[in-house]
């Protein structure tokens, strides 16, 4: 079960006025967001509508220029290390050690969020063997294809079994069988009670296995709700995903009806 | 024009490819160097070329009691540069023919896969003259100048050796290959390459440091010179001497047995090379059984900082361009760690201790800028570390201790050995290590330049670190080194200048520290 960190009350990740600039531009501009604890929730935007430096802020990679970032109740601000203990963070591309083996990356990764090792090794075992590199679990990371590489570093997010799992466009890369191994296992560590929030391009993933859907445009949140709220919202009962995407998107550039 | 799919058009593009790798080696910050600035660099590398040139053209002018001793002197010069030579061939075939990774496409084409690997044969060969080219043309060029012109023949000599060094370099590449696999083959390749520049280094300097031999560099060479010329001008011995010297039935035979040899080990590489694969995939077949025999729990019971020093070692040591540098460095300082492993008895005094405290201080504080630099500012996953529940500057902290640790004992041992059995000695070397090393560190740690590991030699070109940061680093380091000086050398007033310059980097990192931030961890 995914229940280390801290257990505060409320939602498991709140954003409140969220904003940050580069330059003159804003990349994120009062974004507020709730996510329950539990749920599987997707943020869609089109390129450069601030999704990637919101999660980089809940991770706390980027240090926002105002508002605040709470997980399970604790901000991310003042309480860094407090905060960060039930979080997991998957970037698009992840940057391994080359020079590592796969079973000595999830070591390192272990060690840095505490876990005892009666817990970690059977547990990077599991994923390993889930997710097919068992067998190269003594191969230099420098060897593994693209979809191994985005394997292992899904398996270092999962190992301390966090609450709230962050990915950025996690299924990038990979093949049809991996996609599919990434998405069941994803679901079932929602089953197990985590919270897991993931930005994507492929609108079909978020129709499949999201429970609710964010859609930022220019760093704001322009709607959000399950599928059916969001067709709901627009009129447009039995339209996709997609179609109700390109419709509000389109709107907020002024190009749509 | 070169017929596109020719033998001279690949080369061509063999030695395009190469002086593009040779070129970014001068880029700054990313950008490259303009033409008008690059010929200006090239014009005054060969300038100082030919003043050293003209330098040894000059003494040969002056010695003319070398004259009977010419062909066995020449020989030994030529042999070193065929040794040089072979070990650069050595790691660059590895590099063109099993890691660059093109062959696939070019042996797609419809070009004879022979003509493919003689040109990248002949690649090898041009790269692997250039570096008996420097040693030995500007004085070519210099003895032609002064009324000799025989000593042109030099060019096709050059020709002969880059020639030979490839023939010898991919044969021993292919054979590597198939013993060990690629990766491994590289390692080594780097390995020999480093070895054979050591020991001509070695070999030349050795004599003169040994303060126990009664023998100077000099004072060998003449005498072996003395006893190899007894064999008389005519003998076989000296042909690719007098080949040097311009004769033309010696330089005739040389050329031809140097292409012959090419030709024999070029025209044998297509079967080699895939034979070679095939043998190393073979190696593959050992690789399933490793990873069957892959350990199923390595170390989870153990705590951060272990993990974090096993974590830093390996990427160092498992990194074979990493370990060439990190040798390179050593290899600079050899002179000074032969001096240093001397009986302190044999000192000549005070100064030469001061002398000896302050190499050992130099040399911690340049591999400790390396490897610091390396662990700390060119961490591969920053944001893993950013993600971690560490508090902020923790894991930079303890990456900065599980370097300098090993590095310390390394040191330390050493210096306990040279200045055994003078307690304060030691005292003194220890202290200006240590904190030499530190302030390094911590310069790294509080005023960070960014950068990743296959930067690590152009991490302080301009254009990628601001000149007041090495300016600062040369200071600390050179600053620690006077001091040393002035502690083992008795000389306590220096020791006390010195030191405002060997604080001074790391006072400046620390009051500019907040630009840790850019570490992102």
């Amino acid at each position: 079960m995914y229940t280390e960190g801290p257990a505060g009350p409320g939602p498991a990740l709140e954003l409140a006025g969220l904003r940050k600039h580069f330059g003159g531009t804003a990349a994120v501009d009062g974004l507020d967001l709730r996510i329950g604890a539990g749920e599987f929730y997707a943020l869609l935007g089109p390129n450069g509508a601030g999704k990637t430096t919101t999660l980089r802020m809940v991770a706390g990679l980027l240090r926002p220029d105002g508002g605040r970032v709470r997980i399970f109740g604790v901000d991310v601000a003042a309480e860094p290390e407090r905060a960060k203990r039930p979080l997991a963070w998957v970037p698009d591309e992840p940057m391994l050690y080359d020079k590592l083996r796969g079973l000595e990356y999830l070591e390192f990764v272990a060690g840095l969020w505490g876990m005892p090792a009666a817990e970690a090794a059977p547990r990077a075992r599991e994923l390993l063997e889930w997710l097919d590199l068992w067998q190269q679990r003594g191969d230099y990371a420098e060897t593994y294809s693209k979809g191994m590489r985005q394997k292992l570093a899904l398996a270092g997010a999962l190992l301390h079994r966090p609450r709230l799992l962050i990915l950025d466009e996690p299924l990038t890369g990979l093949d049809a069988a991996a996609a599919r191994q990434v998405k069941d296992l994803l679901r079932q560590i929602v089953r197990e009670g985590a919270t897991v929030v993931l930005t994507t391009h492929i609108l079909e993933v978020a129709e499949r296995l999201a429970e609710r859907i964010g859609i930022i445009a220019g760093g704001r949140l322009i709607a959000e709700g399950t599928l059916e709220q969001l067709r709901a919202q627009r009129g447009a009962g039995g339209q996709t995903l997609e179609d109700v995407f390109l419709d509000l998107t389109a709107r907020r550039e002024g190009r749509g009806s | 024009m070169l017929r596109p799919g020719g033998l001279w058009w690949l080369l061509r593009w063999e030695l395009l490819l190469a002086w593009r790798g040779y070129a970014a080696r001068f880029e700054r910050g990313g950008r490259r160097l303009g033409r008008r600035r690059l010929a200006l660099n090239l014009f005054g590398l060969l300038g100082l070329l030919h003043l050293y040139g003209f330098g040894i053209a000059l003494a040969a002018r002056g010695l003319p009691q070398l004259a009977p001793l010419q062909l066995p002197l020449l020989s030994l010069v030529l042999a070193v540069a065929l040794l040089t030579a072979t070990g650069a061939a050595l790691a660059i075939a590895i590099d063109l023919l099993f890691v660059r990774g093109d062959l696939d496409l070019l042996c797609s084409t419809p070009a004879p896969v022979r003509r493919i690997f003689t040109a990248r044969g002949l690649g090898v060969a041009v790269q692997a003259a250039a570096v008996p080219a420097t040693m030995l043309l500007p004085v070519a060029n210099a003895a032609a100048l002064l009324g000799a012109p025989r000593w042109l023949g030099l060019y096709p000599a050059v020709a002969a050796i880059g020639l030979a060094a490839a023939a010898l370099g991919l044969g021993l590449a292919v054979l590597l290959v198939r013993a060990i696999g690629p990766a491994r083959a590289r390692i080594v390749a780097l390995a020999l390459s480093a070895v054979l520049g050591a020991s001509v280094l070695l070999g030349i300097q050795l004599p003169n440091l040994l303060r126990g031999s009664r023998h100077t560099t000099g004072s060998l060479l003449l005498h072996w010179s003395q006893g190899a010329a007894s064999a008389g001008p005519d003998s076989w011995l000296w042909l690719p001497a007098r080949a040097a010297r311009g004769e033309p039935a010696a330089l005739a035979l040389c050329l031809l047995a140097a292409a012959a040899a090419f030709v024999l080990v070029a025209g044998s590489l297509p079967r080699g090379f895939a034979y070679a694969l095939e043998r190393a995939a073979g190696v593959g077949g050992r690789v399933a059984a490793r990873r069957e025999a892959a350990p199923q729990r390595q170390g989870f019971e153990q705590g951060l900082w272990r993990l974090m020093f096993v974590k830093e070692w390996r990427l160092i040591v498992r990194d074979p361009q990493l370990l060439m540098l990190l040798v390179q460095t050593v290899i600079g300082f050899i002179p000074g760690f032969i001096l240093l492993l001397r009986p302190v008895q044999s000192w000549s005094g005070a100064a030469q201790q001061g002398a000896a405290a302050a190499l050992a201080a130099l040399i911690a504080c340049v591999l400790a800028d390396t490897m610091v630099w390396l662990a700390v500012c060119a961490e591969d996953m920053p944001e893993l570390l950013a993600c971690a529940p560490r508090r902020r500057g923790e894991l930079r902290r303890m990456k900065l201790v599980v370097i300098l640790l090993p590095l310390w004992l390394l040191t330390f041992a050493v210096s306990l050995w040279a200045a055994w059995p003078r307690p304060l000695l030691f005292l003194a070397m220890a202290a200006c290590i240590a904190g030499g090393s530190l302030s390094v560190g911590l310069f790294h740690l509080w005023l960070p330049t960014p950068g990743s590991r296959k930067d690590i030699r152009r991490r302080y070109r301009r254009g990628n670190a601001p000149l007041g940061r090495i300016l600062a680093t040369m200071a600390m380091q050179f600053g620690w080194a006077g001091c040393a000086w002035g502690l083992a050398g008795g000389y306590p007033l220096a020791a006390l200048a010195a030191l405002p310059l060997a604080l001074g980097g790391a006072g400046y990192a620390w009051l500019r520290r907040n630009e840790g931030d850019l570490l992102r961890y």
